[in-house]
């Protein structure tokens, strides 16, 4: 070791807080080097001297900032540990909980939501709205067992006219079903022809902005008309 | 950590909060010393003081018994002084405007007229060592040399590793030695 290193190493050594094989090192190089000895015997007197600077300025409590600081307290009310900050490894585990719960759930394909109880509102949005095609075998279905009239039909007087089950075979409830949508398109419940572009305008007033949809009914997924 | 103590917080978390003052009486000239060695300002220093009390009273519920109260007591008026000291520096940037360096101008043309009488001991010698350290190599210094806790213990307060307060260590040491040896060679 060097006068340089032992240098770095004297504030620690002075105050006792050198790790032990430095320490070694240190007392073997000054042992054999007087000016650093007279160095840390300086160092050793600063500190000493500062602690005794230090011992004699103790500052006294003026009688009425106590009495103030008693008169806080008493008005003060000791605040409650929040059973999270108390139990900070339950806390950890339950929030760790919660994380995986909602990885799986994400993970969880869409048919499968139907159990949560969040999707519920879902569900009942989902009941609510009428089915806007039926196929023939529900339709005959729900004719023969005279449930509730098919939802097909928009104009409900005609729903009366839907015999009761045995009254009617099977096999021509297809064309009694084609005969009642006749009946409706003539109503005017469901309009003739539907017509082959749809063009929805939407207008922001704040921007200016203007945008206008042209949906035609032939068009796929490929962009292409047929 | 002492029986007697533990004792009295179990009382004051049972509702007798009188017997707060018997807790913290041991430590009350402690705080306000380790306060004014951190600031430098024995108004800062009472501030400091009795907002760690009044603290250490609100929270006395999250104490953890396994943890010395002193150095509780400690940690709460170093982050205490933390925050005082940042405050205080806080003003004192927005304080330099233009007025204040005009006034400052005056005085000093006044003082060139008018010398004030030579105030020997306006600041104590400990101020003159201390305001030479920054705020880490002070509060280093204080709580190793001037309360004894341990490294590891110094560390754990400040939340910094052993070796940074090492480094602090050292360097305060040093700077005590320079001054120390100032003061010497001017024979004071």
């Amino acid at each position: 070791m060097n006068c340089r290193q032992a240098r770095k190493l004297m504030p620690l050594y002075a105050g006792s807080d050198l790790r032990p094989h430095l320490e070694k090192r240190l007392k073997a190089h000054l042992a054999s080097c007087s000016q650093c000895q007279q160095e840390l015997d300086s160092l050793k007197m600063a500190l000493a001297s500062f602690k005794e600077m230090a011992q004699k300025k103790e500052l006294q409590w003026p009688d009425l900032c106590w009495a103030n600081l008693m008169e806080q307290i008493k008005q003060e009310k000791i605040k409650s540990v929040p059973f999270f900050v108390a139990n900070k490894r339950l806390a950890l585990a339950f929030s760790l909980m919660i994380l995986l719960f909602g990885i799986i759930l994400i993970n969880l394909p869409r048919e499968k939501w139907k159990w949560f109880p969040l999707s519920s509102v879902t569900q009942q949005k989902m009941k609510e709205t009428p089915a806007k095609e039926i196929s023939p075998a529900f339709e005959e279905k729900a004719i023969a067992e005279k449930k509730e009239a098919p939802l097909l039909f928009k104009d409900k007087s005609l729903s009366s006219e839907i015999p009761a089950p045995g009254k009617i075979k099977k096999k021509e409830a297809a064309s009694f079903v084609a005969s009642l949508k006749e009946k409706e398109k003539l109503s005017g419940a469901i309009p003739a022809e539907a017509p082959d572009k749809i063009t929805i305008n939407l207008f922001l007033p704040e921007t200016g902005i203007q945008v206008i949809w042209i949906l035609h009914k032939d068009f796929d997924w490929q962009g292409a008309i047929k | 950590m002492d029986e007697k103590e533990k004792e009295l917080i179990n009382m004051i978390l049972a509702g007798e909060t009188e017997a707060f003052a018997d807790l913290i009486f041991p430590y009350r000239e402690k705080i306000l010393t380790l306060a004014y060695r951190l600031t430098n300002n024995e108004q800062d220093a009472l501030d400091i003081a009795q907002e760690t009390f009044l603290r250490a009273f609100r929270y006395l519920r999250h104490y953890n018994f396994s943890y010395c109260f002193r150095h509780w007591l400690l940690q709460i008026a170093i982050n205490e002084a933390k925050n005082i000291l940042r405050r205080r520096h806080r003003e004192n940037k927005a304080k330099i405007n233009l007025a204040e360096i005009m006034r400052q101008e005056k005085e000093n043309q006044l003082a060139a007229n008018f010398p004030p009488k030579p105030q020997p001991e306006l600041i104590s010698d400990l101020e003159s060592y201390l305001k030479f350290l920054t705020l880490r190599e002070r509060q280093v210094l204080i709580l190793r040399d001037l309360e004894g806790l341990s490294i590891k213990e110094t560390a754990s307060l400040l939340r910094c590793s052993s070796l940074s307060v090492r480094v602090n260590l050292s360097r305060a040491r040093n700077k005590i030695r320079q001054l120390w040896e100032r003061k010497k060679s001017q024979g004071g």
